[in-house]
C-alpha cells in the first residue's frame, strides 16, 4: 500500500511538472507579437588614417561617399535589402528585426586612380528603428571605410578543399598579373590570416589596434629576389604548391577527380619536410610562422583559409626578432598569448576570403577592405577550385579578370583545379622553361 | 530507455486494444432510451452493419469524449483487414508522392463488457507501410501537410518508405449514479519514415493523446457532456548524404515562398530538425434522443504549441508554431420507421497556425555556450476554414444492415495565408459537392454484395496571390511555392465506385468474410498543364466478427 501511494504521488508529481513545462511552453510562445517592420539608417564615410577601436576615423573628403550601394542581409531568412547612400553617406532601409550583415561596396574616382569603397559589418543587431541623425551621431551604426585602390596582382586560382580519399597535398594558390604594368614580385609576402577557420565568433584585438587598419598573418611567405629579379608581366601568373611533387602518381581519383601535376610550378611552400622536398622547384621562404613551424607540411585549411598579398617592401626573415616586435609587427588578440604577423593595411595588394560554403557569410573573418565578400567550393575534398571569372582578354590572348574586391562576386567554382587554364603565360624566369 | 518506454505503452494499448476483441456480445444496453426504438432485431456483423453501426451512433463518430458513447446504441463489433491502396497521378500536391502504395493491416472494435458492469471498451490498432514515389520538397517529416511551416525541403524526387503505428482505446463507465459517465480515449501514434534519395533523413515520429471526458444525464432526453483533450507529439530527423562527394541542394522552409538557400553535405551541420509538440483543448456536447432522433451539437477547441530546434546538443530555435483550432458540429440521426433513416451533419471548422521565428545570439562564453534568444515575432499565419454539410438517406434492415442508401454533401473551404513582411498573400476559395448511392445486393442468405457509386465536382471560386519576397526567381519558390498554390485552388471532377463481396455467417452466425474493392479517379478541370488526374484504389479483405 506505502508503495503504491508513493507510486501515485510520483506519477501526480510527473504529471503535474510535465503540465507545468507544457504550459511554460505555451505562454513563452504567446509572448510573441506580429513583425513590426523597422526602418533602419546606417552612415558610410572614407578614411585613410587610423581608426580607432570605437570605429573613430578622420573622414577624408577626397572620398565622397555617395550613391554607393549598401546591401543589408539577413542571413537568418536569406533577406537581401538593397539601398544607396545619399550625399552624405547615409543609406536608410526598412528590414524585419534581425542579425544582418552589411555590405557596402562601390568605387570613386581621385586623382586619376579608381578606388574601391568596400566594407562591411558583420552580425549587426538590428531590433529598432534608427533615424539618419543616430546614424550619423552613433559609431554603432557607421562605417568607416578605407579606399583600396584598384591593383593589378590577384589570386586567379586557388586550390584548397582537397581530393577524394583525404588527400590534401596538391593544394596550390596561382598569382596573376591582372593590369596593364609590369609588378616585380620581388619581396611580395603570401600570407594565411587569422582565424584558420571561418568563424562567426572573431578574435578582439587590442585596442590600439584599431578597426580596420590590419589584418593578421598565421604564416607569411615571401618571394625572393632584391628588387626587380622577378617581374611579373601583365598576363603572366605563379603559381605556388604547397608540395611541387606530381600527385597523378600517387592512387588517387581520374577525371574530374584526378590529383594534380603540382612539379613544374614556379615556387613550393616547403617547410622543412625533408621527404616533401622538391629540389628542382625553388622554395619560398617563410617569414613568419605563428606558434611553432609546422615542418611536416603547409597545410591551409580544406575548409577555407583567408589570404593576402602585400608588400612589406624589404627582405624579411623568420629570425629577425629585431624586425618581428610585439605591438609593432606582431600583435596577439585579447586573452591570448600568441602573436601573429601585424599586416598595415596600406601594404595590401590583394586578399581573399574563403568559407565551407557560400551560406555561411556570417562567418566571414576579414575586413571588407580586403575582401567584401567570399567565394567557396562548398564541401572539402571535392577536388574543386576557386577561380575569378574572365571579364575580357588582351591582345595578346591573355585573359582579364574580375576584380571588385568582392570575392562572392569575382570568383567561380571550377571542376578540376587547373593551372592556367586560360591562358596565362609563364614568367620567362620560370625555372621550369629554363630547365 | 524512452523506447523501452515506447515499447512498453504500445503493449499496453494493443493488449487493450485486443480486449475488445474477446468481449462477449452484449445486446446494446444505453443510458438513455434506445432511439432506433428497436427495429434492429438481432444484428449480424456484415460490411453493411457495421458501416452503419458508424454512422447512426454519433458520439462514437463525431466526438472525442468517449463517455457518450454509452449514450450510443452500438452494439459489439470487431473486424480485422489487410488493405492495399495504390495512388498515382499528377493531381496532387506538390510534396504527395505521385505514385504510392501503402500496405496496411487494422482491426477495430469492441463492446460493451458484461463482467464490468456494461462498461464499454473499444480498440483500433493499424500498421501502415507505404511507399512513396517522386514526392517533392521534403527532407524533413513524416508528413510535410500537417501544419508546421518550419522543415527543410529539397528539390529532388525521392522515394519515401514510411511506416506508422496507430492505435486508439474508448472506454466509458457505466451509469454511475444514475447520471455521470466518465469516459477516456486513449491514442498513441509511432512511425518512421526515410527518404531513399540524398539528401535522406530517417525521420521518427510518436505522439501520445488523452481525452477524459465526462457525460451527465438530465432526464430521459438530455445530457451534456465535457472533455479535456491533450497531446504530446515529438518529431525528429536529420537529413544526410550517402554519397558524401556530392552536396544537396536545400531549402530550410520558413513559410511558402520564404526560405534560405542551404546545402546539406559534409559542411553544412544544419539538417537536423526537432520537433516538439504540446496541445491542450476542451470541448463540449450536448445530446438529444427521443423516439427516432438523436441529436448531437458539438464544439471543441485546441491549441497546439510547437518548437522546433536543429540540435540535440546546442539547440538554436528555428520557429514555433501556435495552432489554434476550433469548430461546432450538428450532427443528426432520424429514425423515420422502421426501414428509413436520415443522417444529417454539418460542422464549421477553423485552424489558425501563427508562425514565430527568432532572432538570436550566439553566447560563446564558457559558463553559457548557447544560443539566446533577442526577440521573437509572429512573422506568418496559415488558416483554413471548412464549412460541411451532408445529407443521407438509409433504407435499414432489421439485421442492423441495409439494403440501399443515397448521399450528398458540400464543402466549403477557405485558405488563407500570410507573410506580414515582406508583405505576402496567398488566398484561395474552393466549394465541393458530392453525390453517393450504394445498394446491398443479398445473393442467397449468406452471401451479398455491396455496390456503390460515386462523384464529386471541385470548383475554384477565388484565388489570389500577391508575393512581395525575394525569391521569386528561384526554382524553389516557382516549382514548389506556386505549384502548389495552384493544386490547392485547381478544381476536378471526379467518380468512383466499390463494391464489396461478404460472406457471413461464420463464427457462430455474427461473423463474416469479406473481400472489398474500390477506385475514384480525378480529372483536374483548372491548370491543366500541370495537373492531369489522379487515380486512387484500394483493396481489402478481412473478417468481421
Amino acid at each position: 500500500m506505502k508503495k503504491r501511494t508513493i507510486f501515485s504521488l510520483v506519477t501526480l508529481l510527473g504529471a503535474t511538472l510535465g503540465m507545468s513545462s507544457c504550459i511554460d511552453m505555451m505562454e513563452s510562445a504567446h509572448d510573441a507579437s506580429i513583425v513590426d517592420p523597422i526602418s533602419v539608417a546606417i552612415k558610410v564615410s572614407a578614411v585613410t588614417g587610423f581608426v580607432d577601436s570605437d570605429g573613430n576615423g578622420e573622414a577624408d573628403p577626397n572620398f565622397k561617399p555617395a550613391g554607393l550601394n549598401v546591401r543589408f542581409v539577413n542571413y537568418d531568412e536569406d533577406a537581401i535589402i538593397e539601398t544607396t547612400t545619399d550625399e552624405n553617406g547615409i543609406a536608410v532601409a526598412d528590414v524585419t528585426p534581425g542579425n544582418y550583415t552589411i555590405s557596402v561596396t562601390g568605387n570613386v574616382e581621385f586623382e586619376g586612380a579608381t578606388y574601391y569603397l568596400n566594407g562591411s559589418l558583420q552580425n549587426k543587431a538590428l531590433m529598432h528603428d534608427i533615424s539618419p541623425e543616430e546614424a550619423a551621431a552613433s559609431q554603432d551604426y557607421s562605417m568607416s571605410i578605407r579606399p583600396a585602390q584598384v591593383g593589378s596582382l590577384c589570386f586567379r586560382e586557388i586550390f584548397y578543399c582537397g581530393s577524394p580519399g583525404y588527400y590534401f597535398r596538391n593544394q596550390f594558390y596561382e598569382i596573376y598579373n591582372n593590369g596593364d604594368e609590369v609588378y616585380y614580385l620581388d619581396h611580395l609576402c603570401f600570407a594565411q590570416l587569422h582565424p584558420n577557420v571561418a568563424t562567426a565568433t572573431l578574435p578582439e584585438w587590442p585596442a590600439e589596434d584599431g578597426q580596420n587598419n590590419y589584418v593578421y598573418g598565421m604564416v607569411v611567405w615571401q618571394f625572393p629576389g632584391t628588387g626587380q629579379d622577378y617581374p611579373l608581366y601583365p598576363g603572366e601568373s605563379v603559381i605556388v604548391a604547397q608540395e611541387a611533387a606530381d600527385h597523378t602518381k600517387n592512387q588517387g581519383g581520374t577525371g574530374e577527380y584526378a590529383l594534380m601535376d603540382n612539379s613544374k610550378v614556379e615556387f613550393e611552400a616547403w617547410s622543412g619536410n625533408a621527404q616533401r622536398n622538391n629540389p628542382d622547384v625553388p622554395n619560398l621562404t617563410y617569414v613568419y610562422w605563428s606558434g611553432s613551424v609546422n615542418t611536416l607540411q603547409w597545410l591551409t585549411s580544406v575548409f577555407g583559409s583567408a589570404f593576402c598579398l602585400y608588400q612589406p617592401g624589404r627582405e624579411l626573415t623568420y629570425e629577425d626578432t629585431s624586425y618581428w616586435k610585439l605591438g609593432e609587427t606582431t600583435q596577439h588578440p585579447v586573452g591570448s598569448s600568441t602573436e601573429y604577423a601585424r599586416i598595415p593595411a596600406d601594404q595590401i595588394l590583394d586578399g581573399v576570403e574563403l568559407i565551407p560554403t557560400s551560406t555561411a557569410l556570417n562567418m566571414k573573418r576579414i575586413p571588407g577592405f580586403v575582401d567584401a565578400g567570399a567565394a567557396s567550393v562548398e564541401a572539402a575534398y571535392v577536388n574543386k577550385s576557386v577561380c575569378r571569372k574572365v571579364i575580357g582578354h588582351r591582345a595578346d590572348g591573355t585573359p582579364i579578370y574580375q576584380d571588385t574586391n568582392d570575392s562572392s562576386a569575382d570568383f567561380e567554382v571550377m571542376t578540376p583545379p587547373m593551372h592556367r587554364r586560360n591562358g596565362e603565360k609563364q614568367p620567362a624566369w620560370s625555372w621550369s622553361l629554363n630547365q | 530507455m524512452t523506447t523501452y518506454n515506447y515499447f512498453r505503452l504500445t503493449g499496453s494499448l494493443l493488449m487493450a486494444a485486443c480486449v475488445t476483441l474477446g468481449a462477449s456480445a452484449q445486446q446494446a444496453e444505453t443510458a438513455l432510451p434506445d432511439d432506433t426504438a428497436g427495429y434492429v432485431v438481432a444484428r449480424a456483423n456484415t460490411p453493411a452493419s457495421i458501416e452503419r453501426l458508424k454512422l447512426e451512433n454519433l458520439h462514437f463518430t463525431h466526438s472525442k469524449n468517449a463517455s457518450g458513447i454509452q449514450l450510443d446504441s452500438i452494439g459489439y463489433y470487431s473486424q480485422v483487414a489487410l488493405g492495399l491502396d495504390r495512388e498515382k497521378g499528377s493531381l496532387k500536391r506538390v510534396q504527395e508522392g505521385a505514385n504510392n502504395t501503402a500496405y496496411s493491416f487494422s482491426t477495430d472494435g469492441g463492446g460493451r463488457i458484461a463482467g464490468l458492469r456494461n462498461t464499454y471498451v473499444w480498440g483500433r490498432f493499424s500498421y501502415t507501410r507505404e511507399n512513396l514515389r517522386d514526392a517533392e520538397y521534403n527532407a524533413t517529416l513524416f508528413d510535410p501537410l500537417r501544419g508546421t511551416p518550419f522543415y527543410l525541403a529539397d528539390p529532388n524526387k525521392s522515394k519515401w518508405i514510411n511506416q506508422l503505428f496507430d492505435m486508439e482505446v474508448k472506454a466509458a463507465s457505466p451509469v454511475l449514479w444514475r447520471h455521470v459517465v466518465i469516459g477516456v480515449d486513449l491514442g498513441y501514434q509511432n512511425g518512421q519514415a526515410a527518404k531513399q534519395l540524398d539528401p535522406r533523413p530517417l525521420t521518427s515520429l510518436s505522439k501520445f493523446e488523452i481525452n477524459p471526458g465526462v457525460t451527465v444525464l438530465l432526464g430521459s432526453k438530455h445530457a451534456l457532456g465535457a472533455h479535456y483533450h491533450y497531446y504530446s507529439r515529438r518529431e525528429d530527423g536529420a537529413a544526410t548524404n550517402s554519397v558524401t562527394l556530392v552536396n544537396q541542394t536545400a531549402y530550410v522552409m520558413n513559410f511558402p515562398g520564404f526560405f534560405i538557400n542551404a546545402e546539406i553535405g559534409s559542411l553544412n551541420a544544419d539538417n537536423q530538425r526537432i520537433y516538439n509538440a504540446n496541445c491542450m483543448g476542451v470541448g463540449g456536447e450536448y445530446t438529444f434522443r427521443s423516439k427516432g432522433v438523436h441529436l448531437l451539437l458539438s464544439g471543441n477547441y485546441s491549441q497546439e504549441v510547437e518548437d522546433v530546434t536543429d540540435s540535440y546538443s546546442i539547440p538554436k530555435m528555428v520557429g514555433t508554431t501556435i495552432d489554434e483550432r476550433y469548430s461546432v458540429a450538428l450532427n443528426a440521426r432520424f429514425t423515420l420507421s422502421r426501414a428509413n433513416a436520415l443522417l444529417f451533419n454539418l460542422s464549421y471548422d477553423h485552424r489558425s497556425i501563427d508562425g514565430i521565428q527568432y532572432v538570436q545570439e550566439y553566447d560563446n562564453s564558457f559558463e553559457v555556450a548557447k544560443w539566446i534568444i533577442k526577440a521573437k515575432n509572429i512573422r506568418s499565419n496559415a488558416s483554413s476554414a471548412y464549412l460541411r454539410g451532408s445529407m443521407q438517406y438509409m433504407r435499414t434492415t432489421d439485421d442492423g444492415g441495409y439494403d440501399w442508401t443515397i448521399g450528398m454533401g458540400m464543402e466549403s473551404e477557405q485558405l488563407d495565408n500570410i507573410y506580414y513582411f515582406p508583405h505576402s498573400t496567398q488566398n484561395i476559395d474552393n466549394i465541393t459537392m458530392n453525390l453517393f448511392a450504394k445498394k446491398n445486393f443479398r445473393i442467397g442468405s449468406r452471401h451479398a454484395i455491396l455496390a456503390g457509386v460515386r462523384g464529386a465536382l471541385k470548383t475554384n471560386s477565388d484565388n489570389a496571390i500577391d508575393y512581395n519576397g525575394y525569391k521569386a526567381d528561384t526554382e524553389c519558390y516557382r516549382d514548389f511555392t506556386l505549384r502548389d498554390f495552384y493544386s490547392l485552388g485547381t478544381g476536378y471532377t471526379s467518380c468512383g465506385g466499390e463494391v464489396t463481396y461478404s460472406l457471413s455467417g461464420l463464427f457462430g452466425s455474427r461473423g463474416a468474410l469479406f473481400v472489398s474493392a474500390a477506385a475514384d479517379y480525378f480529372k483536374a478541370q483548372d491548370h491543366q498543364d500541370l495537373f492531369k488526374d489522379r487515380l486512387l484504389a484500394s483493396f481489402k479483405v478481412g473478417l468481421l466478427f
